[in-house]
């Protein structure tokens, strides 16, 4: 190379290192980007989390505290009443009985927006509590085996607890399966779950273009605000396999 | 060592790729696939390239048909991770802007046996733009690390590998007096960034998901 070359050899690298400048800018640029816009999404999809918890936990609370008492009042004052004829009789009987019934409808809905055993002792026995009392009406047989060594915190506790029942409605609607497992893991420094049925399975791919699947992006907002990854192994015939891990 | 020397080593680092690449294919998902593909390909043409310079001094055709295949291959890369699934239109108008500019520069304004830039500047800057798409669109798709995810570290070497080679192929298309020294000098450039990116997409390889891994 003469004189000449080599200084426009030199002003080719001086533009190579700028456009290399540029090209790193960018890349920096996305990353930043990609992560202001993750924690974004992460505060979005907790505030949603958090505002629907507390409607349910009000909605629960105005119903036990609230309709289920004014309700027992009025069977209270209708026992009360003297009847004149059998007829009255008996319809005051119906009636205690639609309250009976009614009373009994505000408990459940009560307990299934936010059990009260959940708040008190924990996720491990309001599933457990769960469970025993709808084993006989599910489809499949479910095993629960958990080992748990540190409390959760509410929050924690309740956003397992949801995680489990859209697993097992998701199993329930879906995946005709006969048998459905949970296994979970509690140590001093993270939370492993895991769930594994034997039903018909999905096509990944599949699920993933379609718009369906709510369920499980709940799923995966839920694991997501806690600090984990869901992963969802499946393929048809074969079952779906949940896993995810959360650091306590 | 010659220049051509060092420039045959660090070509080599593809290599480092495709091993890689052989050692995950079958675990690796089916959408990653057209990578591997490229990157055996890449092996490939700088093997044939080594052993056709060695014995007729040229390795002018079978890059030319290499760059060709390599075009298509990464539209069909980003075709399988959903680039056009909101545009279906858009891929077969790139492969049709790909297949004219390479029978056009190779076939009627050149021959097959010379380097010709005026395709590889378009098949560059067909690439920059896809990546550039791809990368946006990742941003708002994806939740977990980009330093794990083989999407955005191939997008990344695809954008620095290509806007090199569009600056590389300028030089050789406007032709000018400089000497053979200067030109491989300038190439001698590219040599290098060619290793890094190869090393990137070998990283990349080792994060593709694997089969059913997870819908999310």
């Amino acid at each position: 190379m003469d004189t000449e070359e080599k200084s426009v050899y030199i002003l080719v690298l001086i533009g190579a290192g700028i456009v290399g400048i540029i090209l790193l800018y960018f890349i920096v640029m996305i990353i930043r980007h990609h992560r202001k816009t993750s924690k974004l999404h992460l505060q979005q999809v907790h505030a949603e989390i958090r505002s629907l918890e507390r409607e349910r936990n009000r909605i629960a609370t105005d119903l036990h505290d609230d309709l289920g008492p004014m309700l027992s009042a009025v069977r209270l004052k209708i026992n009360a009443l003297e009847p004149a004829s059998k007829e009255d009789e008996e319809l005051i009987a119906t009636v205690n009985h639609h309250l009976d019934d009614s009373l009994h409808r505000i408990r459940e809905i009560a307990f299934n927006l936010l059990p009260s055993t959940l708040v008190r002792k924990g996720f491990v026995i309001a599933f457990e509590e769960f469970l025993s009392k709808h084993q006989k009406h599910l489809p499949f047989q479910v095993r629960f085996l958990h080992y748990q060594q540190k409390e959760l915190d509410q929050e924690i506790t309740v956003n397992m607890y949801r995680i489990m029942l859209e697993i097992l409605h998701n199993t329930i609607k879906h995946a005709k399966a006969t048998e459905l497992y949970f296994e979970l893991n509690i140590t001093s420094n993270k939370l492993s779950f895991r769930s594994k049925d034997n039903g018909i399975g999905f096509d990944p791919a599949k699920m993933k273009l379609s718009d369906s699947g709510l369920g499980l992006k709940n799923l995966q907002s839920r694991v997501l605000v806690m600090g984990g990854t869901l992963h969802l192994q499946s393929s048809p015939g074969k079952g779906v396999l949940c896993f995810f891990e959360i650091p306590l | 060592m010659s220049p051509y020397e060092i420039a045959a080593i660090l070509g080599s680092s593809v290599a480092i790729a495709a091993v890689v690449g052989l050692l995950r294919f079958s675990q690796s998902k089916q959408e990653y696939r057209p990578f591997l593909f490229i990157i055996w390909l890449g092996l490939l043409n700088h093997i044939y390239s080594l052993i056709s310079i060695h014995y007729f001094r040229t390795n002018t055709i079978n890059s030319n048909l290499y760059v060709l295949i390599e075009g298509l291959l990464y539209i069909w890369l980003f075709r399988s991770w959903g680039l056009f699934q909101t545009r279906k239109y858009l891929a077969p108008i790139l492969i049709g802007v790909l297949i004219c500019a390479w029978v056009m520069d190779n076939l009627f304004l050149h021959t097959l046996h010379t380097i010709n830039s005026g395709y590889r500047i378009i098949h560059a800057f067909v690439m920059i733009f896809l990546a550039i798409e791809q990368l946006s669109r990742l941003i708002t798709l994806t939740q977990s690390s980009l330093f794990r995810n083989s999407i955005f570290i191939i997008c990344c070497g695809v954008l620095i590998y290509f806007t090199y080679k569009v600056f590389v192929e300028v030089f050789f298309m406007v032709e000018t007096n400089a000497s053979l020294t200067f030109m491989y000098n300038i190439y001698f450039v590219f040599a290098y960034i060619n290793c890094f990116v190869n090393l990137l997409f070998a990283w990349a390889i080792v994060w593709i998901p694997k089969k059913n891994q997870s819908i999310f």
